[in-house]
């Protein structure tokens, strides 16, 4: 800035803001103060590898170590003959040509042996003389070499010997000499032993690779030294490698991970072997973790759950996965709901049954359970549950209805319990806490409600799923948890409303874009998050979920028969008795006879929303919080119009008894 | 027939033995001047005429090295010619 002063007693000053045309812009350089030094919060890296820090780890690598270690050893040595025979052919040779090699050594045959030969050939015997006089000085000294060297060997020997060596030393020492010898005689291309393997495992991930498979996937990096790998570098994570590094320029790590498929192409690895992330220190910042084997072919950690002492906890983080690299992924049930989708065969109802069991083992929470489907996967989780329903029958479908129109009223309910808590005190955000929740007689304790095959209650019932959108809704922060799980996720069977207020999307596998969109929301497919690549049955378990901490692929616990019986039985032993009550069967109603019965005399017809109140005051267990539109909705099936209806001077829509008694007419000769 | 494989044998090792020896030494002494390369005159002169046989370098090469020699002259003029 330059003041230039026109005149001291001018109010017109001239103040010019000269822009500055190059040089720096930067701010000006710092000298880092001790203050800085000691400041830092640099992360260090852990003094123990990660494979050892926890017992899973331990565990895996001690069993691997094992089996590996075992089945090398019963290979070679059920190989034993094949072995010597080859070591007795060998041996000898290898003996000839050690002594031949010596001797050739001695005699300095190396020396100018071509030129010789060339001599020899055109019989020029001057020079060939010449020649080998040569040889003969500079190898004259050889001979002394190799007898003082076996002079030496004699005496050591013999010291050997005189010090006492047993015979077990001696024949070892043969052995060991023969061993090498049959190394020195072998072929290059005969390993004396056979490969223990047939497929060598990929057995490290290096920089050198990851840039070439960058390069080759013309994101826009062009040399390979434009990667960078900030510290440190490539290195062991888990059961496998993880590579960090930038990309250059502005490219962002997405591009990376859409283009996942490329990258496995160009590391010659399966898909499900690769496994790039957005790396933690920018959005350029790739982090790609490579397995030693595809996810699809390693085993999967101890769940914690199965251990004979677990106990969870509503309120906590409890694990229900495993991600790629074999660490844990963890849901809280308060507050969230989850949303299962996924093809026949892509192990929906076992990830289910992992968030029922986490429930199971909180003896607080009460649990409803009703599956569409009438397998009967979740028939050793019944005697712990306040209802249970099995089946595509009227009966089963009748009951996942009363569930939810329960847990409608239930959320009513408890929305006073709340409130009256909040007034006293005890809570302070309007939510129930773990605290409430424990207080017996608070009827806050939390609810589990799990409907699988969900799309057949909402096909039957319509307006269950819009009690299904409400309870998801409201029951969230009211300790009601809701899980539905589906194999088909379309606009029918479950409407788009449910799918966008649930938190936690699971997606298993599934046929194409549209399921996989329809379940993770619109553009998940493009932002890399597909859950097309798992095949049903073979990647049974794996999905992708979002909603929690970290959006990705998780593959859910699979625990066997028997550790699924052990946790019933621990879940069983913790509760004692069934948890909370079974909802109130409630008699199927006919809502056009209701409709017709509501009609006072002398009324030509009802608007909606008088029409929902009238039948919410006459069958409150049915219609309890029914909505205007859910009426008509419900109506428009019978053929029942929705027309104009005069209240006072006004006209507004609703149902006419005309129309009422023309459905019901129709019903009539439908029935004959 | 073992007698015969034997004799092969030994034959065969025999002929082996000396092809290695004509590739690793091809020369030897002149029989004629007994390696010295030129012939003492008898009249026990200073004079002293050079070995014809040897060119006056006192070695000739071997019979097996000179065969060798030319089988594989004619076998590399073969290939030229073709
Ligand atoms: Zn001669």
């Amino acid at each position: 800035m330059t003041v230039i002063p026109f005149d001291e007693y001018d109010e017109e000053r001239h103040v010019i803001e000269a822009d500055q045309v190059g040089g720096p812009a930067d701010a000006p350089d710092r000298r880092a103060t001790f203050a800085d030094v000691v400041s830092r919060t640099d992360s260090r890296r852990p003094i123990v590898p990660a494979v050892l820090r926890n017992q899973e780890g331990r565990r895996a690598l001690a069993r691997w170590s094992v089996g590996y270690g075992g089945h090398t050893a019963l290979y070679h040595l059920t190989r034993t003959p094949k072995y010597a025979a080859k070591v007795a052919l060998y041996a000898p040779r290898g003996a000839a040509r050690a002594v031949g090699s010596v001797t050739w050594w001695a005699v300095g045959g190396r020396e100018n042996f071509h030129l010789r030969q060339e001599a020899a050939n055109k019989n020029d015997p001057h020079t060939w003389q010449q020649l080998d006089k040569r040889r003969e000085r500079s190898s004259a000294a050889r001979w002394w070499v190799v007898g003082a060297a076996l002079v030496a060997l004699v005496l050591l020997l013999a010291a050997v010997e005189l010090a006492g060596m047993p015979p077990v030393g001696w024949y070892c020492v043969a052995v060991a000499l023969v061993l090498v010898a049959a190394r020195h005689g072998r072929p290059v291309d005969k390993p004396i032993v056979d490969r223990t393997v047939t497929k060598a495992p990929f057995t490290k991930l290096t920089a050198e690779q990851v840039r070439a498979a960058i390069v080759a996937m013309s994101i826009g990096v062009k040399e390979p030294g434009q990667l960078t790998f900030p510290p440190p570098g490539v290195h062991a994570d888990g059961p496998g490698w993880l590579a960090r590094f930038n990309l250059p320029g502005a490219i962002v790590a997405t591009t990376v991970l859409e283009k996942r498929d490329n990258l496995a192409a160009a590391l010659r690895l399966p898909v499900d072997q690769v496994w790039p992330e957005v790396g933690p220190d920018h959005p350029g910042q790739v982090d790609l973790w490579v397995g030693r084997y595809p996810a699809s072919k390693m085993g999967q950690p101890r769940w914690a759950l199965t251990s004979p002492t677990a106990r969870t906890s509503f309120f906590e983080p409890q694990p229900f996965g495993t991600d790629a690299r074999q660490r844990p992924i963890y849901i809280t049930l308060f507050e969230s709901n989850v949303l299962i989708g996924g093809q026949p065969g892509s192990g929906k109802s076992y990830a289910a049954r992992d968030l029922a069991d986490i429930a199971l083992l909180d003896p607080t929470v009460e649990m409803k359970i009703a599956e569409f489907k009438g397998t009967g996967d979740f028939l050793d989780m019944a005697p712990l549950c306040s209802t249970y329903a099995c089946g595509v029958d009227d009966e089963a479908l009748s009951t996942g209805r009363d569930v939810l129109t329960w847990a409608l009223a239930e959320c009513e309910r408890r929305g006073q319990r709340i409130k009256r808590a909040r007034e006293r005190g005890d809570a302070p955000l309007g939510k129930v806490t773990p605290e409430l929740a424990a207080k017996p007689g608070s009827g806050l304790h939390p609810v589990f409600i799990l409907l699988d095959e969900v799309h057949e209650l909402f096909l039957a019932y319509p307006d269950a799923a819009e009690a299904a959108e409400r309870v998801a809704k409201r029951g969230r922060a009211l300790g009601i948890f809701l899980a539905l799980a589906t194999q088909i996720a379309d606009r029918d069977s479950v409407p788009p409303n449910i799918t966008r207020c649930v938190t936690v999307r699971w997606c298993l596998s599934v046929g194409g874009q549209v399921e996989n969109d329809m379940i993770l929301g619109t553009g998940a497919y493009k932002r890399g998050l597909s859950a097309t690549v798992y095949r049903p049955r073979v990647d049974a378990g794996w999905g992708v979920v979002t909603g929690i901490e970290k959006p990705g692929s998780v593959r859910s616990f699979f625990p066997s028969d028997k550790e699924n019986a052990a946790i019933i039985a621990r879940a069983a032993q913790l509760r004692g008795k069934v948890v909370g009550e079974d909802v109130e069967r409630v008699e199927a109603r006919d809502m056009l006879a209701d409709a017709r019965a509501v009609l006072q005399p002398g009324e030509s017809g009802l608007p909606w929303a008088v029409l929902a109140e009238r039948l919410a005051a006459g069958w409150p267990e049915m219609y309890a919080g029914i909505t205007p539109d859910m009426v008509r909705e419900s109506l428009a099936r019978y053929g029942v119009d929705s027309q104009d209806v005069k209240v006072g001077r006004r006209n507004i829509k609703g149902a006419r008894r005309a129309s009422l008694d023309a459905a019901q007419q129709r019903r009539e000769i439908e029935a004959e | 027939m073992r007698g015969t494989i034997t004799a092969t044998g030994i034959l065969l090792a025999v002929v082996a033995g000396y092809a290695l020896s004509c590739a690793i030494r091809p020369y030897r002494d002149c029989w004629c001047c007994d390696g010295r390369g030129h012939h003492r005159s008898k009249r026990k002169s200073k004079l002293s005429r050079p070995c014809r046989w040897c060119r006056a370098s006192g070695k000739r090469l071997r019979v097996g090295r000179r065969l060798w020699n030319r089988a594989r002259r004619l076998h590399r003029d073969a290939g030229v010619a073709r």
